[in-house]
């Protein structure tokens, strides 16, 4: 059998198979249950100044009788308290050590703000940052 | 695009970029992947402009900005929201090619291809995930599939990679990420010389006529109808066949249009030699 273990930077995870930043990892219950299924790691969805969420946030284009050829994503950055966001990311961590745990995040824009945000990831168990520099719908 | 202010114009400015990423760069004592948009003409002057301010990895590509459509009863475009709606992120299997083809030009360029890449864009199934690798992704990222399907796509996925790389003797991941990347080149390299006809199998053939519809509507009339009943025939006029493929894709059954070597000549020669030698240009 080939060996599929991934090392990305020295961050190990044992698939190469990750979740992107995106609604389904912005917490815990979600990416518990992803690391159940077997991901072998994930991004988690981006952090940064807390933000308010719209209804509706999804729409996409069929092709044929295939559903969701292409997905259209308005939803903005977690809408969830970052103090929530990263103990959960603790929690995650210690219950799947071996899973990669990235986490995105779109700090304001000036140095501080960045420096802050890092150091909290960082120390809430972050093996790796995603830094988004785009408008990250999703 | 529908952050509130910012966002979009940071990671399409490469000069901006830099700055942001030096400022991560000075705090962070874990590995940064800088992830890039691909909402501008090129991905690789951003991509430089990370890895140049020390981004350790790259991925690509975020959702590109879309309108998915316009509710012909309410003519308010979807996603809607009290009648109103913005611009989204595209993603899932649709943007594949576009990812693909972003991906492979940070795998080419001397500077961005210097750092590990993870791999976004409708990546689906274990197959879409080796094509993100053979074109130079270390990993890949999913989410549209997931949330059509569910988290268990992953079961499929890591069997079929397994099966895939046991089937082809790769030992480890490295053994393959990347192996793609050098088979995309310049049209102008590419072999004039070389030419391949269609051949459509008759034992397959369900007599539908899309090829010959195709071919006699669209491109160089080189299939053959002889009426009959119940069934027409349809044969390739090979001296007519420009190898164009159109066929083969609108063929609705599997293996029944293949496509055949028959090279104009054995030497390799690109359109620069071709030009060079004085060689006559389309004679049909």
């Amino acid at each position: 059998m080939a060996d599929i273990s991934s090392n990305f930077l020295g961050i190990k995870s044992p698939n190469p198979f990750w979740l992107a930043s995106a609604p389904p990892t912005d917490k815990k219950l979600n990416v518990l249950r992803a690391f159940e299924a077997g991901w072998g790691g994930v991004v988690w969805k981006t952090l940064g100044s807390q933000v308010k969420n719209v209804s509706s946030r999804y729409s996409s284009v069929d092709y044929g009788r295939r559903r969701m050829m292409g997905f259209n994503n308005i939803e903005l950055i977690s809408d969830r308290p970052l103090g929530i966001n990263l103990q959960e990311i603790t929690e995650v961590v210690k219950l799947f050590p071996d899973r990669a745990m990235i986490v995105s995040l779109m700090a304001d824009n000036d140095r501080k703000s960045w420096h802050e945000l890092i150091m909290k990831c960082e120390d809430a168990g972050a093996m790796g940052l995603n830094s988004i520099l785009d408008a990250p719908t999703g | 695009m529908t952050e509130r202010g910012m966002g979009a114009s940071v990671g399409q400015d490469p000069e901006i970029a830099r700055m942001v990423v030096g400022w991560v760069m000075e705090k962070a004592t874990i590995p940064v992947i800088t992830k890039l948009t691909p909402n501008v003409h090129s991905v690789v002057p951003t991509g430089r402009a990370c890895v140049e301010a020390g981004s350790n990895a790259l991925s690509l590509i975020n959702t590109i900005q879309s309108v998915t459509g316009v509710d012909l009863d309410t003519l308010v475009p979807n996603p809607y929201v009290a009648g109103k709606s913005v611009f989204g992120g595209y993603c899932g299997p649709a943007v594949k090619p576009i990812a693909l083809k972003m991906l492979t030009t940070i795998a080419q360029d001397e500077i961005t291809s210097r750092v590990p890449v993870s791999g976004i864009g409708g990546v689906s199934t274990w197959r879409d995930a080796v094509e993100f690798m053979l074109l130079g992704a270390s990993n890949v990222q999913v989410c549209t599939a997931a949330m059509n399907h569910g988290f268990r796509i992953v079961e499929d996925m890591i069997s079929g990679l397994n099966n895939w790389m046991d089937e082809k003797g790769f030992d480890k991941l490295e053994d393959f990420i990347g192996r793609s990347v050098a088979a995309i080149t310049h049209w102008e390299d590419l072999d004039i010389n070389y030419h391949h006809i269609a051949n459509i199998n008759q034992d397959k053939c369900i007599h539908c006529g899309l090829c010959y519809i195709a071919c006699e509507d669209t491109s160089h009339q080189s299939i053959h109808i002889a009426r009959g009943n119940p069934y027409n025939k349809y044969t390739i006029i090979e001296e007519e066949c420009v190898g164009c493929n159109l066929c083969k894709l609108v063929c609705p059954v599997d293996d029944c249009i293949t496509m055949v070597e028959d090279r104009v000549a054995p030497e390799y020669v690109n359109w620069k030699d071709y030009q060079k030698l004085g060689l006559p240009l389309n004679d049909h």
